[in-house]
């Protein structure tokens, strides 16, 4: 291609950069942001999913601390958890996204933010980063989003290498968009598939050709914000508690590689999608009481949630093979969480 | 699509001709219904893959030899297509249209001529529907466009306008089971289990990754060129493209279509046999700080992210296609 598919300079020291285009340049037209974050990368990570130690890779916050996950992260161990933090700005507000590189290069893509191509984060059209580099934005559509390092990605993200993010309209959180609904309780779940057998190569796993398998991906772990099946019943990052009457806002990433289905119960009544993608849907579109909806890998829902009678409701994540000749979706796993309505 | 575009595409003769002295265009605005012939084989044998190697596959062609994906046939909605197949192969072959009660069986080792009605304005996947998915996966499939009597510039009546429109037909490649065909011979297709589908090459219209800069598969426009694109998953994967640049609108959905506000999406599920019409609107990049000048360049690629490998690796070798917005092309697309 015309904008650099060449093989670019791979410098000497470094093996296996295949394809990639190394730098660590300057921000055109840098100005002032309104905000800001610092990311670090680490691929040390360890956090125990479901009773799994899992090697998990990510961003951390600058000076190391390490991340807070989405409110989760309760495993996280050495070097930061999955997922890294989220980044949470207001409609209007240019941001600045500062990455430092750590043993190997990596980018971050605003997915769903939509730059110009120099910020965007995907290395085969602009550049990877080795070393720092100041992501430069301006937030133009409040809703849900994530970001995650576009660099082998098929390996770099199942790594653990994304987080939220979030654009509140410019009075900030408590309405999901300018002229959207109110919501008194929110909810962030980055759902997510874990296949053990891909968390042990290198960063540049088969980047300049060869079989590192990563075309045959068979998860055997879910989680919600980095939480496995044996806490995300309970533990208050994950599992929803309102009062009846209060609307909840469920921000659901949709994290993994398979497709998903959440189901959600009856007892919970109707449900809305409010928005998909970052995008306020033109109508809000009823997901009726006990329906479920069915989503493939990196779409966003908005669900408005409204339950009217106390109780404890399960809302149950199917996972499904990817491979489906036949049409027919096969079940690989599952997940639950609750919402509890006092 | 230009007028002049069309005419070359017809030219050049990838299958598709046009009989009864009506013209060379298929679909450009025009007074009368016509009849369509499009004369077909269906052929085994090796293609290329993006990393060098070749997998042998079952397809429809419009020459002598394997063509991944088959030849895309145009018509208008109110068209008759006449259609004659040639099956040199040792099983029968079957060509259905999806949605539609269109389904013609040609017999091993012989031929069949049949017409039907076009159907309603739309997208649709003409494929092989035997073995539960097998003989669609391994290549026997390809894509049929109606446009609507009177319009050049819309997918059905009261869509959407667009200067022009591009097709990605989707698919995923398991070379092992045309491994298994080539050493048994193809008659073995029946027994292969459509739930051993191991997928290692992915495609959009059978091109991978840097293979897809081409008229056809690249898309080009300039700023505010609304660019209707006709995607469709032949594969055996369910995939999820994700537009960088610009969020897509869903106008079409398996025929259903949207005439008023539309969603706005930037990742489109695509389930195998999916036929979902996008319109991207070929906007400056909302979120671009200082606003962007001059051509940006972003690419699309499936979020399913096994996809975006070859053989195993080589990322992002796979289902990978680029968009740039703010430059015409140079070439019009042909739906090819």
């Amino acid at each position: 291609m015309s904008h650099g598919m060449d093989g670019g300079n791979c410098p000497a020291g470094i093996t296996g950069t295949c394809g990639l285009h190394l730098d660590s340049p300057a921000t055109p037209g840098r100005v002032t942001p309104d905000i800001e974050f610092f990311r670090n990368t680490f691929m040390d990570g360890n956090q125990v999913i479901n009773g799994v130690n899992v090697p998990i890779w990510g961003f951390n916050e600058g000076g190391g601390m390490g991340g807070g996950g989405m409110g989760g992260g309760m495993g996280g161990g050495m070097g930061g958890a999955l997922p890294s933090s989220p980044i949470r700005v207001k409609e209007g507000q240019i941001v600045h996204t500062h990455l430092t590189t750590m043993m190997a290069p990596h980018t971050i893509h605003h997915h769903g933010i939509e730059p110009d191509t120099f910020n965007d984060g995907v290395g085969h059209y602009s550049f990877d980063v080795d070393g720092s580099y100041t992501y430069q934005w301006r937030a133009s559509q409040a809703g849900t989003y994530f970001y995650h390092c576009h660099l082998n990605t098929v390996l770099h993200a199942e790594m653990g290498m994304y987080g939220a993010l979030i654009i509140d309209p410019p009075g900030g959180p408590g309405t999901a968009f300018t002229g959207g609904p109110s919501y008194d309780v929110e909810a962030i779940w980055a759902v997510d598939d874990i296949d053990m057998a891909w968390h042990c190569l290198p960063w540049d796993a088969a980047l300049c050709g060869g079989d590192a398998r990563l075309n045959d991906f068979n998860p055997d772990l879910f989680c919600i914000n980095g939480l496995g099946e044996d806490l995300t019943e309970t533990d208050s990052s994950v599992a929803i508690t309102a009062a009846a009457g209060e609307s909840i806002l469920l921000r659901y990433i949709m994290a993994g590689y398979v497709p998903q289905r959440v189901n959600f119960p009856a007892g919970l009544g109707d449900v809305y999608i409010i928005a998909e993608d970052g995008r306020p849907l033109p109508q809000a579109q009823l997901v009726p009481a006990g329906g479920s909806v069915l989503m493939t890998p990196a779409e966003r829902y908005e669900f408005l949630i409204q339950p009217g009678s106390p109780g404890t409701y399960p809302v149950d994540i199917r996972f499904y093979d990817y491979r489906a000749v036949s049409g027919a979706l096969r079940q690989i796993g599952g997940i639950r969480s609750t919402v509890t309505v006092n | 699509m230009k007028r002049r575009a069309f005419l070359q595409r017809t030219v050049r003769g990838s299958g598709v001709l046009f009989a009864g002295g009506l013209g060379l265009l298929s679909w450009a605005p025009r007074s009368v219904a016509a009849t369509i012939q499009v004369a077909l084989g269906v052929h085994a044998g090796y293609a290329p893959m993006v990393d060098g190697t070749s997998a042998y596959m079952v397809t429809f062609s419009g020459g002598s030899s394997v063509e991944f994906p088959g030849p895309t046939i145009v018509c208008r909605e109110d068209d008759l297509v006449s259609i004659s197949i040639q099956n040199p192969l040792s099983i029968n072959a079957v060509f259905h249209v999806g949605r539609t009660a269109i389904r013609h069986t040609v017999g091993a080792g012989s031929s069949v001529n049949f017409d039907f009605e076009a159907p309603p304005a739309g997208t649709y996947l003409y494929y092989d529907d035997q073995n539960s998915g097998v003989n669609r996966s391994m290549g026997l499939h390809g894509t049929l466009v109606v446009m609507p009597a009177g319009s050049d510039n819309r997918s059905f009546s009261d869509g959407p306008t667009f200067v022009r429109q591009y097709k990605w037909l989707l698919a995923s490649v398991d070379p092992a089971w045309g491994e298994h065909l080539a050493n048994s011979g193809v008659a073995a297709i029946g027994g292969i289990d459509p739930d051993s589908f191991s997928p290692r090459y992915f495609t959009i219209n059978g091109r991978s990754f840097d293979q897809t800069d081409e008229p056809n598969t690249h898309i080009k426009g300039l700023v505010g060129d609304a660019t209707l694109i006709r995607l469709l998953n032949a594969g055996g994967m369910v995939n999820s493209p994700h537009f960088h640049g610009n969020h897509v609108e869903i106008v079409s959905l398996n025929g259903s279509n949207s005439s008023g506000a539309r969603k706005k999406k930037d990742i489109v599920s695509m389930f195998p046999l999916d036929c979902r019409d996008v319109l991207l609107p070929m906007a400056t990049p909302p979120d671009a700080w200082p606003p962007a000048s001059g051509a940006q360049h972003f690419p699309m690629h499936c979020h399913a992210e096994m996809s975006q490998t070859a053989g195993g690796g080589f990322y992002p070798h796979g289902m990978h296609a680029s968009i740039t917005i703010g430059e015409a092309p140079t070439s019009e697309p042909q739906l090819d």
